[in-house]
């Protein structure tokens, strides 16, 4: 099974993807394929897994969950094969690729989020904190809009330039610190010698998508108006990519490091497939799990 | 510190209960120190304090997302903690679980703690095995060890003595706060099961005594009552040391399908790890992993 695909990224937004640490792509999905994904947010949250498989991560349901609490949810391609068939996509995954220049794309993680209104804010953190156990170290993270999101309902904000500065120590908790959140970015901020890191908040409509580089403090505000902000996440690494070579267990390996198997640095393409490589190659069986959302009539 | 000094036999009363009734007590599994030992791991887990900095299989109750009363559960503790994966990954427990059933040999299938502060509420009436379908045989033992007084006022676990013979069917549900009455899973299998009056038997245990109960059984347990104790406990499932996946298609893969390379049925030992067996050895990475705690020292 190959596919291939042709990338609409220029040279010169894969210049402003590297001066800014991250890239607006408008249109990046289909507005009524958008629709069909966010039918798909009530009834995983509730608990209904299309495959039968569980999330990675499951934060928030309607049975114990707090009212107006933000709800997270990780490893979702393998619970339900209308969101897998988007965030496998070849698409996605060769604009990631061609941003840092690798030969190929493998998905390393996926995430929905959803904030209904009065949700709190989520600390700005660089994603790389949790994802530093692979080489080659790079990592691309695709943010997209599944809902209008604007400022004031807690759409995605960036410290520009901020990949640049030295990685810092974990975050520990991001959806419920008790200090401003955006307090562990401005220290980070002071010690990389910026006295007034810009903040840019961002205006994407439905189906818009943001490339951001691993390193990048974000996070998002609080969501203050009677709207219920959703979105998704994909997570890539260079398609090459293994783990670093660790003991009996991958420190740090957040959600990534679970799926490592004793002895074994590769990183195996049925816990994270290659979803775009420049000579068409594909991790096989997703043709037959999900198909590809963004191309079907490309794939051969 | 250690309670288990030496290897115990079940004699053949206990196996015979164990067999005509689905489950068995094993009174003071557990000293103070160990359960303490075990107690304190709790609040940093839930505080996103990860030992090892891997996040477990699930987690409901994540504070901050959720109401105060919600019960904290967290699956996959071995991963997260090396202090836990020491009961977890015990040799002894999992000997205890399978001589218990039968088998020649024990896998780790899930561990999970459970934290029902007061109020918490119901959590519905389920059978293991029914989580276990993915795999083959869909057969499991749990071992369920009080960490608190658990008593009915606070939710201790209820069961159905005998239940692990009825002829009935279950599904995959989400167990925290049902909506419906707790026991409706229950009236309704014991309507199939031809059964009229099922008898619902709280276990009421001291801190550190364990109930180990087939993956048959049905069980659930109530809201707790009171307004001042915490009820906490842990649970080790196991599985035959021969299981293997269902082909695709078959069962609901709960945690289990995840873990499944494609093309292979094999449970792999880095996820699934060989705890005990009759006539040969534990997984080796286990001794690098952790201590066990039943065995004095590191485990050689």
């Amino acid at each position: 099974m190959t596919t291939k695909t042709e990338c609409s990224i220029s040279t010169k937004q894969v210049e402003q993807f590297h001066q800014d640490g991250f890239l607006v792509v408008e249109n990046l999905i289909d507005p009524a394929l958008v629709e069909g994904l966010v039918d798909r947010f009530d009834p995983l949250f509730s608990g209904e897994f299309e495959t039968g498989v569980y999330p990675d991560e499951w934060h928030w349901n309607p049975y114990l969950g707090k009212p107006g609490a933000a709800g997270q949810m990780t490893g979702i391609w393998k619970c339900d094969r209308t969101l897998a068939a988007v965030i496998t996509s070849a698409k996605v995954g060769a604009i990631a690729a061609e941003l840092e220049g690798w030969s190929g794309a493998r998905l390393l993680s996926d995430g929905i989020w959803q904030k209904p209104h009065g949700a709190k804010e989520t600390t700005l953190h660089q994603d790389s904190m949790y994802i530093n156990y692979h080489t080659p170290t790079q990592l691309v993270v695709c943010w997209v809009a599944l809902s209008n999101a604007v400022v004031g309902a807690g759409t995605i904000e960036y410290a520009r330039g901020s990949h640049r500065w030295e990685l810092s120590e974990a975050v520990p908790e991001f959806h419920n610190q008790n200090k401003s959140y955006r307090s562990e970015m401005e220290r980070a901020a002071q010690l990389a010698g910026v006295e007034q890191p810009e903040v840019v908040q961002l205006n994407v409509p439905p189906g818009g998508g943001v490339f951001h580089h691993g390193h990048i403090w974000h996070g998002s505000g609080k969501n203050t108006m009677d709207v219920v902000r959703r979105s998704m996440v994909l997570a890539y690494v260079p398609a090459d990519a293994r783990f670093k070579p660790f003991g009996a267990y991958v420190p740090g390996g957040y959600i990534a490091g679970k799926y490592r198997r004793h002895g074994d640095d590769a990183m195996d393409e049925s816990f994270f497939p290659v979803v775009w490589r420049e000579d068409g190659y594909r991790t096989p069986f997703l043709a037959d799990y999900c198909g590809d959302a963004l191309m079907p009539s490309l794939a051969v | 510190m250690n309670a288990v000094q030496t290897p115990m036999a079940w004699t053949l009363d206990q196996m015979a209960q164990f067999q005509s009734q689905g489950y068995l007590i094993l009174d003071n599994l557990l000293v103070p120190d160990q359960i303490k030992q075990i107690s304190d791991r709790f609040d940093p887990l839930f505080d996103t304090q990860f030992e090892t900095g891997i996040y477990p299989d699930e987690w409901y109750g994540r504070p901050g997302l959720s109401q105060p009363n919600a019960t904290r559960q967290m699956t996959g503790l071995w991963r997260c903690d090396r202090t836990l994966a020491s009961y977890t990954l015990s040799r002894e427990i999992a000997r205890l679980s399978a001589t218990l059933m039968g088998w020649n040999g024990a896998r780790y299938g899930f561990d999970a703690c459970w934290i029902k502060p007061p109020d918490a509420p119901d959590v519905a009436f389920h059978r293991n095995n029914t989580f276990a379908s993915s795999v083959d045989p869909a057969t499991v033992i749990t071992c369920w060890i009080a960490l608190s007084n658990a008593t009915t006022e606070a939710g201790t676990l209820a069961i159905v003595p005998g239940s692990h013979q009825w002829q009935c069917s279950d599904s995959v549900r989400f167990l925290h706060a049902p909506r419906e009455d707790y026991r409706t899973p229950l009236w309704q299998a014991a309507a199939e099961a031809g059964i009229e009056k099922p008898e619902i038997t709280p276990i009421e245990l001291p801190p550190g005594s364990a109930i180990f109960f087939h993956g048959n059984l049905w069980h659930g347990s109530g809201r707790n009552q009171t307004t001042d104790q915490t009820r906490r406990s842990l649970s080790i499932t196991a599985l035959p040391l021969a299981t293997q996946f269902q082909p695709l298609g078959i069962g609901t893969g709960y945690i289990f399908s995840r873990y499944r390379r494609m093309g292979d049925l094999a449970m792999d030992d880095s996820f699934f790890p060989v705890l005990w067996q009759q006539d040969g050895d534990r997984t080796p990475f286990l001794r690098e992993y952790c201590q066990d705690a039943f065995v004095a020292g590191v485990e050689t």
